[in-house]
């Protein structure tokens, strides 16, 4: 008798030794009275046999050098905030080295016309004056007017004009004062707002870009923050795929957002049309109505080449910032796979297939709208197109796998590919659980 | 040698430890230790040698950026292997299904395998039984690289690397009977494939 797909997986698994002993023993059995199951297993053990033979690689040589390399490159041997610091006191420095050669430069130049005068020449109008056209040739505070117009300076104008560049020396003595207060905040406990805002914003914006050929991604990130998101499900509209849909996200623009703050105004979103709510490996797909606190929030314009991975859109959202104690297990690139093509021809009806593979991660449940045309208005976000909400987690780790159709997310290119709008939400894991619920209202 | 014993030949948690405290010669201790089996999974996924080196590198780069929040209950060759993996399915999808299979031993910097001709001149079984090992391999190699995504994968560590089906779930975040089919599956294309090969073999 022709053995069963159910019998040769277990002969693949008998090979392996992985059968609990009484499957083995059932095996067994069968094998001793079924010569065409014998023959199964010569044959798929010879094949098994045929793939461990093959022989074992060497990896080239160079490689560790070169990890060392770049990891020196980067400066990843050293601490990551004291590199930070590293750079901002370097910066300082340089600014207050700069201070320092301007006082040097306009004491000079001044001293020069002062010295100049000083030898009993006329200087007319101050236009003869080398310093006078110049910029930031700021006539010094407190010296009387008919002084600059010109004349033969006397001794006590001669001593006046010094005493008031000696407040012009201690101003910007000032502010290197200010600098290095400036400074000691920065890397105090206290940090100010505004001083962590920029130093995340320097770091959202330098991960923010990604091209290769084919294939080419803008990523906005920013910094967690306190406020509500609600993603609210109107009814599936089957008579117009795209009536009625708009997701906005009416937040503060992304500088400001990096302040974290839980006084800013809630954002909303509105997902409609097609939803998907996917809990674990069950695909539980209905609309629903979801207010989560917002880990991180990712946008992303995706241009359709070959194929693109939604690691590198992660990589730009979560590259380089820092992340809290609950993502420190999560995976060094990202949890989410996602590719968009549109090669072939199954796919040029249906448009590009976006597919979502999870990865292990204990990190966050993930919001993940695509859409096409990105209305943008700060970081309002218009997302036509189809949402899937993904509960992650330990349901999340066994990888369900989503593919959804594309076709109406796509925003053609006049010069080029088209592009898909891809939004990230990702919320925390210690949120309540996304519940699918009645849609009765949409938004708060 | 198993992986696990092999694993467990170096000294991972100080190993771990050491890297953490940004010694710098650990860093190369670090990627000497696992590159070899790294790349042979990145070879055998990507089907490119010089993709696989790439992977590699890129592997150990980003496994070595985040160490300091590795989880140091999990072992460290699943670790490695999951950031592997990914990579190496990432370069195999961007280069597309024109992977390259490694006839010659020697498409990228890697200068230890030697090209055909070298193994040809080199000690060991004569030019005949040489050059049949080599299309051998190569067929072997191609098939492989043929099967679908997942069941290559699960292949790959199962009977190229020797990972157990418990390992395999843990790197692929999958159940084990997950890994169970796919891996049949990808063992019954491989017998259709390599079924002209085995039987001139056999015979």
């Amino acid at each position: 008798m022709t053995p069963t797909s159910e019998q040769l997986e277990q002969l693949s698994a008998y090979l392996d030794n992985e059968l609990p002993p009484p499957e083995r023993a059932m095996v067994e059995s069968r094998l001793s009275v079924d010569a065409m199951l014998r023959g199964e297993l010569e044959s798929l053990r010879r094949t098994v046999t045929s793939v461990r033979g093959m022989p074992r690689v060497t990896a080239p040589a160079s490689i560790a050098d070169e990890v060392t390399e770049r990891l020196a490159r980067r400066e990843l041997l050293g601490d990551g905030n004291a590199r930070r610091a590293g750079e901002v006191v370097r910066f300082a420095t340089f600014l207050r080295r700069f201070a320092v050669a301007a006082v040097l430069v306009l004491a000079a130049g001044v001293g020069w016309r002062f010295w100049y005068s000083g030898r009993g020449e006329t200087v007319i109008g101050g236009s003869a004056s080398p310093m006078a056209g110049a910029p930031g040739a700021a006539q010094p505070a407190g010296l009387p007017e008919s002084s600059v117009g010109g004349g033969v300076r006397s001794a006590p104008k001669r001593e006046q004009l010094a005493k008031s560049l000696d407040r012009d020396a201690a101003a910007p003595a000032d502010g290197n004062d200010l600098s290095a207060r400036e400074e000691k905040l920065a890397f105090g406990n206290q940090l100010p707002p505004g001083g962590a805002a920029f130093d995340t914003r320097a770091k959202a914006m330098g991960a923010t870009s990604a091209t290769k050929p084919g294939f080419s991604v803008r990523a906005d990130a920013m910094l967690p923050s306190s406020v509500d998101v609600a993603a609210a499900t109107p009814p599936v509209q089957t008579d117009s795929p795209t009536a009625g849909v708009q997701a906005t996200l009416p937040a503060p623009p992304l500088a400001t957002a990096a302040l974290a703050s839980t006084s800013r105004p809630s954002r909303t979103a509105e997902f409609g049309v097609e939803s998907t709510v996917v809990d674990g490996t069950e695909g539980l797909r209905e609309p629903g109505i979801t207010r989560q606190p917002v880990e991180r929030v990712g946008s992303a314009v995706v241009r359709c080449g070959d194929t693109a991975s939604v690691n590198d859109v992660c990589q730009g959202l979560f590259a380089d910032l820092e992340r809290p104690e609950h993502l420190a297990n999560a995976m060094p690139q990202c949890a989410l796979t996602l590719s968009a093509s549109q090669s072939g021809a199954a796919e040029a009806a249906t448009g590009p297939r976006i597919q979502i593979r999870g990865r292990r991660s204990a990190v966050a449940r993930y919001l993940i709208a695509v859409g096409g045309p990105l209305a943008t208005t700060e970081l309002g976000l218009a997302v036509p197109g189809s949402v899937v909400v993904v509960n992650g987690l330990s349901e999340f780790k066994h990888g369900p796998e989503i593919s959804i159709s594309a076709r109406d997310a796509i925003e053609p290119q006049p010069d080029g590919d088209p592009t898909i709008q891809v939004v990230v939400v990702v919320v925390p894991p210690n949120a309540a659980t996304i519940s699918p619920t009645p849609s009765t209202s949409h938004a708060p | 040698m198993n992986p696990a014993s092999r694993a467990e030949s170096v000294d991972e948690a100080s190993l771990v430890a050491r890297c953490r405290e940004g010694d710098r010669a650990a860093f190369g201790d670090f990627v000497r230790a696992f590159q070899d089996r790294v790349f042979g999974v990145c070879l055998r996924i990507s089907g490119d040698r010089n993709d696989a080196a790439d992977a590699t590198q890129e592997t150990f780069v980003r496994a070595l950026e985040s160490i300091a929040r590795f989880d140091e209950r999990a072992a460290v060759f699943t670790w490695l292997y999951r950031i592997a993996v990914n990579l190496a399915i990432d370069q195999r999808r961007r280069r597309g299904r024109g992977g390259v299979v490694p006839l010659d031993g020697r498409r990228g910097r890697d200068n230890s395998a030697g090209s055909l001709g070298d193994r040809l001149a080199a000690d060991g079984p004569g030019p005949d039984e040489r050059l049949h090992a080599t299309e051998r391999e190569a067929a072997v190699a191609k098939a492989i690289v043929e099967l679908d995504e997942e069941q290559r994968v699960v292949v790959v560590l199962r009977d190229i690397d020797g990972l157990d089906y418990a390992q395999i779930a843990e790197v692929l975040q999958l159940p084990v009977g997950t890994v169970k089919s796919r891996l049949f599956r990808g063992r019954m294309m491989l017998k259709e494939k390599l079924r002209a090969m085995v039987e001139a073999e056999r015979a």
